[in-house]
């Protein structure tokens, strides 16, 4: 692997990183957010994988910045996860099924969104 | 947030990025993922130490972005059953394999 890709990698991850504490310790402290912070990070990184996908980016740099660092640090499958799971160990399905609905609806709703925006706004 | 914290948090971010780049499986990620948040999750161990294994690697190196490009695919060639039935069979798959990882956590202290 080349040093620039690596640059780019590890630049990407860190902002992502950054922007995911960032909204944990916000989401902690605060009470704008009625969601958790693993439905924040989720659905933003959602709008903005809408986003880079109707840009058509063959950039292979960015590619690498965007979609692998800062986008793969910024949202989190595993903990969504946990979430689930820790739902069916305290026996609170309906509120399983809610959430579950929650995210993934939440998600493609955001993904359409960044999509549809950015392909007007490139027309 | 203590700086050498903040440093093993980042240097476990890059392993966990470079791990999944490496790898490029999200599927095979996933379950991997899942399994180590299960097996860490339930262990007696430090909160900072916590963080840097579930925040640090686990939540890097799984991506709900790379899940939801994969799923995208299936919109694309209009597989909306096969949508559906991917996405339920993952989650269902990685509940599984998490609750492996943290009843083998248990088991062995």
């Amino acid at each position: 692997m080349e040093l620039d890709s690596v640059i780019h990698i590890l630049a990407g991850s860190t902002l992502g990183l950054i922007v995911r504490m960032f909204i944990k310790s916000i989401s902690g402290r605060q009470k704008i957010f009625t969601s958790n912070n693993v439905l924040i990070v989720n659905v933003l990184a959602s709008l903005f994988l809408g986003i880079f996908v109707s840009l058509n980016i063959t950039n292979k740099n960015l590619i690498l910045f965007f979609y692998v660092g800062f986008l793969g640090c910024l949202s989190t499958f595993s903990s969504f996860i946990y979430q689930l799971f820790y739902l069916i160990q305290e026996r609170r399905y309906f509120k399983l099924m809610l959430y579950y609905t929650e995210v993934f609806v939440l998600s493609f709703s955001f993904f359409c969104l960044g999509h549809f925006f950015t392909k007007i706004w490139i027309r | 947030m203590n700086k050498k914290y903040l440093f093993n948090l980042l240097l476990t971010a890059y392993f966990a990025t470079f791990l999944r780049f490496y790898f490029d499986n999200n599927f095979f990620i996933s379950i991997i993922g899942s399994f180590l948040y299960g097996f860490f999750v339930s262990r007696s161990i430090s909160k900072s130490k916590r963080e840097i294994v579930l925040s640090g690697f686990c939540s890097c190196f799984t991506s709900f972005s790379g899940f939801v490009d994969f799923l995208y695919q299936f919109i694309i060639q209009g597989y909306y059953l096969k949508l559906f039935l991917y996405l339920n069979v993952i989650v269902i798959l990685n509940l599984i394999i998490m609750y492996i990882g943290f009843q083998l956590s248990r088991k062995f202290p």
